[in-house]
């Protein structure tokens, strides 16, 4: 037997809930406890009372005292030490319990290590006994508590043995008493919380060491953590535990760090405390976020204690501080910890845990042992893995996908996609931006889809392009991914679930998304499953909780960036609702059900609408936009086409290739089943793509008259049809065979038929001509190389196109190069003086061409092959334009007179061309500076720090008069623009916030979850 | 109802069908101009006198050279040019260009818009020679022009001409292609808008030995017709002589061509002795007899080719007595055009294997006379005095025309073919798609 004399200080606080087992375990001890004292800090709930009658002396302090002053005082109840290496205090807090040989275990090591001053055992949750808490402790320099442990670690002694630690918990901690009298005991600045690791880090720096033992385990409530007891100690402000920490934290990093390090330390926790207070933020915990700021601040604005603290460090020092680095976690094992904590969290959210079957042990598997039990009863084989449906359909449509994009691996542009920029950075400038060098100018917003885009791709190292190339190669399972998880609500058959995916990925509008480029319906393909699957029961929107309403508005906001008619949809479909909502509230009647309906719908509307703005402002103003997706207006295929379920447009499936789609409805119309209500949804669709598409509308940069492509239209009439098909045809098999060959019988065959012949044929489409779509990789650059130099010169573009038998021209205004990623959206309109210059140009009737060229800053002229000899013979007869050269690309000609960005004329009518330096643009007499962009109220001249006066000339030109000479700054004012951003971010956060799944106090986690 | 949901059905479909349809709401399909470009006349050499026939005295016209680029009425019917070459408004009337060096030579041509490629086979660049190639740039830019020259050795080194805005420019074939007997020029614009001509005047000593304008082909190809070639008959004391004719050929390509050459003619049409399947070689400019023995004044001929060629064929004349020579020279199949013809009463001659046209004849003082043309192999219109402009109405297929006209300067020939025709340019719409791939 050890001859260690062993003194238990039981310290308790509100702990009736916890005390008795506590005792228990206490007076269990296989190795016996020389002494034991209790020290209540002003319990209110008959703590000291169940400990005295355990026969443990008590002894009374105030409530508002420390753990760290309450083992001092107990100490100081103390006979003198006798045999100073082997006498021990047993710290044991009030929610504490101890396996039987705990202390035993700890002594046996204590007694054949002699530098050890302090020792823990491994600790376990209270609830649950496999939990693994701790086994010592340290910190990170952010001031986190560090285990170096995964979270809910589960203890299958994977972490056993005598470990040397900074620190072990106090709960359970055994220490030599005479160090910790040497020592001074517990810092009395830290009356809570952090007072194990530094006093661990004292224990280092005097010259002692400091073990975990895993063979002396004790379970761990950790009430005062959890919040499971009000934390009145007199440093908790507020009464707040978080606060305590968080502050304690910072105080032990800063008191017991070098000196030198104390700069960088006090950033990082500052830093730190801002971001897990942003973090709180999102979580909707703002008392948690403001703990951490007020933790640091209150001990920065303190910095008297911090001194005397380290002065009293420093006389029991006898090794430098930084002898307990080796203790404190890398910044890469944090790293580690953080991404292995949130991929755990990722998994958990995509795959919760399914209940799985199980096994029942048969007669004839009674025989097994335990071991028998962890193998696994089915024979998993590659084979058997092929023959689930999801797994070899989805493979069939990647293979599919790799024929199908064999063009498409690389920078994408075509159809509707316009050249993408190289980073996300080049995005933000376009959405930032209060001005936009497209054509003569514009001021218009920038579509928030660019945002979504830039955010998206921020994770694919930045890259625009590889996000593009990534998501048009991806959509097709994507699409398929996102139908399955809204089929798998409808039908528990995986072979139609799983089918029907696929016969939506490579669905008409699908097929004809990918191959035109169309990146809005590429998205709404993949998203719009998603907000069927989240608003599907919104005629009962009263049982939405508004984080769910939020979510919806999140994602209707996104849809309808790329695809405005989404607003008209939901306003509409809205209204309906609200029709039904007053019925369903008995006249309104009920006002309480048609209130709690009417809020919900209203914000799902407005939300939305206020997350687009001022985009979404515009659209108001200019309604024809909402018909208008993103990108380049390119034709769909006509009201025709579209009644058979193909949007048309080039890259879209032959009529030849019929989809099963109107077949689908109209039987589902005549079903029974919920199907119908669903197919009355996609009817109604159907015919509205169809009208639809019979529309011709100018935007987006053309005006040239395009019929209407209705991709978003046509995905839910495909979404709806194969929904219908998937309800009609669950368990109809079952039920075709229990009756007589009647209509079902005809129409379920019809459907089938119609169906696979549709995938073949389609299949066979897409590995044919599928790729040689209009979207492709590697596409030639329309402006040649030498006119992109000049990025600031514009370029009149001109170019035969195509239209059925006829070639028409076409024209547009370069700056520098091919039109870019977002900036069809937002092209201005055209200028009458300059479509009146081109017509004349063109006809040869244009003697003034090139000098309206020249007053509006346009520099080239650019006739891009294939070149109508025609045309180059006008313009060569016309005069005003030198060809500069005459390549394979076409010809350019340069425009005669003088002409760029900023033109300015002198007093005596005199004309020049200024060119824009580092300062600014130096003037040499008084006269007017005319710069060569449309006329915005945004537009500033400087000079001399006053703002020169501006006019607008007769072309429509913003003209500022110049006084005197010298130097002058042009520039954009994006004031209005960025307040706009500004606003709409914070929309952004707040509804983001409000989306966001709330964080959980920890007084509100069941016990079993914390310990 | 146990149909009612069908019938909805059928009927929602049938009506949005329709009404998709029927609004086509906003279509609008592109939109076109027409317009008759300008022509350009010849520039008027030194001591030739040039008259151009207009379809009307309201025709305006600017000249090339002078800073003024507005147009005027010419206010006559016939107008006289001085030396610079005008620019006709003619709103797609042809005027006809007659062009004399008085009581020397004779020659005419049509007045004809911008032209990407001009073929010329006749003159020549020996010491008979003062032949010229005249450009005319009608544009405001500067102009480039390539002259390629082939002779009877072969293809010589081209020659790039530069011509200054709103100019002209008379080149010598000699300066060309310096000795040769035999020249075919091809003009081929670079850039601007060039109009070329080509005069072909010779003389021995101080003797004349007449001259013509030579008419353009635009491009080479397999099948050609020359229409009009006027056949004289001299009369050297008792005996009748038939002035002689050559035809003149390139295949501008690599390959030797075979050639046969029929004679349309209102004595029937034949394939002269030789002149069948006769292997022409490639590359250099060949000369071949032609003497049909025709008792006619006028027959035409059609060549075909393995091989794309040019073609022309020179022939004496005898015109009131005075000694010339014509170039007549291969002309595009006869289209509904305009001629103006004020003051030349040409004789129009028209081939083909069945001939059908149908002019109107518009007259000085206002009248209107229908003409229908028609025929085997061969026709001829004679335009009587005082027709200011021929339109051709109705214009069957597989007709040549040309017209010659007979002075006491001597024998013209130009081909009856539109000097500028209606053009189609569709009005340039803003689209930013032209800046994407």
């Amino acid at each position: 037997m050890s001859s260690h004399r062993v003194t238990a200080i039981l310290v308790i606080h509100d702990g009736a809930l916890w005390l008795p087992e506590v005792l228990a375990s206490l007076t269990s001890q296989t190795y016996p406890v020389n002494k034991s004292v209790a020290v209540d800090t002003g319990s209110e709930d008959g703590s000291a009372k169940i400990v005295k009658g355990a026969r443990i002396p008590v002894l009374p302090m105030a409530r508002d005292t420390g753990f760290g002053e309450a083992i001092g005082h107990a100490v100081s109840t103390l006979p003198k030490i006798v045999d100073p290496e082997r006498e021990w205090i047993w710290l044991i807090h009030d929610d504490l319990t101890l396996h039987p040989s705990a202390l035993a275990n700890l002594i046996a090591e204590v007694e054949t290590k002699p530098s050890v001053a302090m020792a823990g055992p491994k600790l376990l949750g209270w609830h649950d006994h496999t939990h693994l808490l701790e086994i010592g402790v340290s910190i990170a320099a952010n001031g986190n508590r560090w285990t170096g442990l995964e979270s809910s670690e589960y203890d299958q002694g994977q972490r056993d043995g005598v470990h040397e630690v900074l620190a072990v918990s106090t709960a359970g901690a055994l220490i030599r008493r005479d160090v910790f009298e040497q020592l001074g005991g517990f810092d009395p600045n830290l009356d809570l919380f952090r007072d194990d690791v530094d006093f661990g880090w004292r224990l280092y720096s005097a010259g002692y060491t400091a073990i975990a033992v895993s063979s002396a385990i004790a379970f761990h409530a950790e009430a005062s953590a959890n919040e499971r007891r009000m934390v009145d100690v007199a440093e908790a402000f507020l009464h707040r535990p978080l606060l305590l920490d968080r502050r304690n934290a910072a105080y032990v990093l800063l008191v017991n760090s070098s000196l030198w390090l104390l700069p960088i330390l006090t950033v990082q926790l500052l830093s730190g405390a801002i971001f897990r207070a942003v973090g709180f933020l999102f979580a909707k915990l703002p008392g948690y976020a403001s703990d951490e700021i007020l933790a640091v601040g209150a001990l920065i604005l303190q910095p008297a204690d911090l001194i005397k603290a380290r002065k009293v460090r420093r006389a029991y020092r006898l090794v430098p501080s930084g002898i307990v680095s080796r203790f404190i976690p890398s910044r890469w094992s944090q790293t580690r910890l953080a991404l292995s904590r949130s991929a755990e969290w990722i998994r958990t959210q995509l795959f919760p845990a399914e209940i799985t079957e199980v096994r029942e042990i048969s007669v004839l598997d009674e025989n097994l042992d335990e071991e028998d039990l962890l193998t696994s009863a089915s024979n998993r084989s590659w084979v058997n893995l092929l023959k689930r449906p999801l797994v070899a359909l989805s493979l069939l449509l990647f293979f599919l996908t790799l024929v199908w994009s064999r063009n498409r691996f690389g920078a994408l542009s075509g159809g509707a996609l316009p050249e993408q920029p190289n980073g996300v950075s080049d995005l933000w400038d376009i959405y930032f931006s209060g001005w936009h060098s497209i054509a003569m100018g514009t001021s218009a917003a920038a579509p928030p889809w660019l945002a979504v885009v830039a955010i998206s791709a921020t994770p694919l190292l930045g890259s625009v392009k590889f996000f593009i190339a990534v998501l048009f190669f991806l959509a097709p399972l994507a699409m398929a991914t996102t139908l399955h998880l809204l089929l798998k609500g409808l039908s528990e058959n995986r072979w139609l679930t799983v089918s029907s995916a696929v016969l939506y990925a490579i669905s008409p509008v699908a097929i004809s998304a990918i191959n035109s480029g169309r990146l809005a319906t590429v998205v709404i393909l993949i998203l719009l499953p998603l907000l069927v699957k989240a608003a599907g029961s919104w005629r009962e929107i009263e049982k939405f909780s508004w984080r769910r309403v939020f979510s919806i508005s999140l994602l209707v906001a996104i849809l309808a960036a790329f695809s405005p008619i989404i607003f008209l949809f939901g306003i509409i479909l809205t209204g309906i609702a609200i029709y039904h909502d007053y019925h369903d509230s008995d006249q309104g009647l009920n006002s309480e059900l048609f209130n709690y309906r009417l809020y919900r719908r209203i914000a799902l509307v407005l939300t939305p609408l206020l997350l687009c703005a001022p985009w979404s402002f515009e659209l108001i103003f200019n309604p024809n936009r909402f018909l208008i997706d993103s990108g380049f207006l390119i034709p769909g295929g006509g009201p025709n086409l579209a009644i058979f379920g193909n949007p048309g447009g080039p890259g879209s499936l032959p009529l030849a290739v019929l989809s099963p789609l109107s077949i689908i409805l109209i039987i589902s119309l005549f079903s029974s089943t919920r199907a119908r209500r669903v197919a009355e949804f996609g009817f109604f669709s159907l015919l509205s793509a169809v009208l639809i598409s019979a529309i011709s509308l100018t935007g987006n940069g053309t005006l040239v008259p395009t019929r209407i492509y209705p991709g978003t239209l046509m995905t839910i009439t495909t979404l709806s049809a194969i929904c219908a098909a998937v309800i009609m045809l669950d368990k109809l098999r079952d039920r075709l065979i229990a009756t007589n060959i009647n209509f079902r019988h005809i129409s379920a065959a019809t459907l089938l038929v119609a169906t696979i012949l549709y995938a073949l044929s389609s299949i066979g489409w897409i590995v044919t001509k599928g790729a040689t779509s209009p979207l492709q990789t590697g596409r030639e650059i329309v402006l040649p190389a030498f006119l992109a130099i000049e990025s600031d010169a514009k370029t009149l573009v001109l170019r035969p196109r195509t239209s059925g038998k006829e070639i028409s021209l076409n024209y547009y205004l370069a700056r520098g190069g091919d039109i870019s990623l977002g900036q069809p959206d937002m092209a201005p309109q055209d200028r009458e003086q300059i479509s009146n210059a081109v017509r004349e140009l063109t006809d040869g009737s244009g003697l003034t061409s090139s000098t309206t060229f020249a007053v509006h800053g346009i520099k080239y002229l650019f006739l891009k092959s294939p070149v109508d000899e025609n045309i180059a013979r006008v313009v060569d007869g016309l005069g005003g334009f030198n060809r500069a050269s005459s390549t394979n690309a076409g010809i350019v000609w340069k425009t005669v007179g003088n002409t760029g960005q900023v033109l300015f004329k002198d007093a005596s009518g005199k004309g020049s061309v200024l060119v824009e330096g580092i300062l600014g643009i130096t003037v040499s007499a008084p006269g007017e500076l005319t710069l060569t962009e449309n006329y915005s109220l945004g537009w500033r001249a400087m000079q001399d720090g006053q703002r020169l006066k501006r006019t607008r000339s007769v072309d429509d030109l913003p003209v500022f008069t110049v006084e005197k000479p010298g130097l002058v700054t042009l520039m954009y004012d994006g004031t209005l623009r960025r307040a706009w951003v500004s606003l709409q971010i914070v929309v952004f956060v707040t509804v983001l916030v409000m989306a966001l799944p709330a964080g959980r106090r920890r007084r509100e986690i069941e016990d079993a979850e914390l310990a | 109802m146990r149909f009612q949901r069908p019938v909805a059905l059928v009927g929602s479909v049938v009506v949005t069908l329709l009404v998709a349809n029927g609004i086509n709401v906003g279509l609008s399909k592109d939109e076109f101009s027409t317009n008759y470009p300008a022509v350009v006349c010849p520039p008027t050499p030194n001591n030739l006198t040039t008259a151009i026939s207009l379809p009307s005295s309201k025709t305006e016209f600017r000249l090339t050279g002078t800073k003024s680029l507005s147009l005027i009425p010419t206010q006559t019917l016939r107008y006289m040019q001085a030396k610079a070459p005008v620019i006709i408004e003619s709103q797609g009337a042809t005027p006809v260009v007659w062009q004399i060096r008085k009581d020397v030579w004779a020659g005419a041509t049509i007045c004809s818009s911008l032209q990407n490629e001009q073929w010329f086979v006749g003159g020549a660049a020996d010491v008979t020679s003062t032949g010229r190639i005249m450009l005319v740039n009608s544009g405001l830019s500067a102009a480039i022009v390539d002259l390629q020259i082939w002779n009877e050795v072969g293809l010589q080194p081209s020659k790039p001409v530069t011509l200054k805005a709103n100019s002209y420019s008379e080149i010598g074939l000699d300066l060309l292609a310096p000795g040769s007997r035999r020249v075919v020029v091809q003009a081929i614009t670079r850039s601007g808008r060039v109009t070329s001509y080509m005069l072909d005047e010779r003389g021995k000593g101080l003797r004349a030995l007449g001259g013509d304008i030579i008419n353009f082909a635009p491009s080479a190809t397999k099948e050609i017709f020359i229409p009009a070639i006027p056949h004289t008959v001299k009369k050297v004391g008792t005996k009748s002589v038939e002035l002689p004719h050559s035809l003149r050929l390139l295949v501008p390509g690599e390959i030797d061509a075979r050639v046969s050459v029929k004679v349309l003619s209102t004595d029937g049409t034949f394939i002269p002795a030789g002149l069948e399947n006769k292997l022409v070689k490639a590359g250099s400019v060949v000369t071949l007899d032609l003497n049909p023995k025709l008792p006619t004044s006028k027959f035409g001929i059609q060549i075909s080719s393995d091989e794309p060629l040019v073609a022309s064929v020179f022939s004496s004349t005898l015109a009131e007595g005075k000694s010339d020579f014509i170039w007549s020279t291969a002309v595009p199949a006869l289209t509904k055009f305009s001629l103006a013809t004020t003051g030349i009463a040409p004789q129009l001659i028209f081939i083909g294997t069945s001939i059908s046209a149908e002019a109107e004849l518009f007259f000085n003082n206002g009248k209107r006379k229908q003409v229908i043309i028609s025929g085997e192999e061969i026709a001829t219109l004679e335009v009587p005095d005082g027709v200011r402009s021929v339109t051709f109405k109705k214009v069957g297929k597989g007709i040549y025309g040309a017209g010659l006209v007979a002075t006491k300067s001597g024998y013209g020939y130009f081909p009856l073919a539109a000097g500028s025709v209606l053009t189609k340019s569709s009005v340039p719409l803003s689209n930013i798609r032209v800046l994407t791939p």
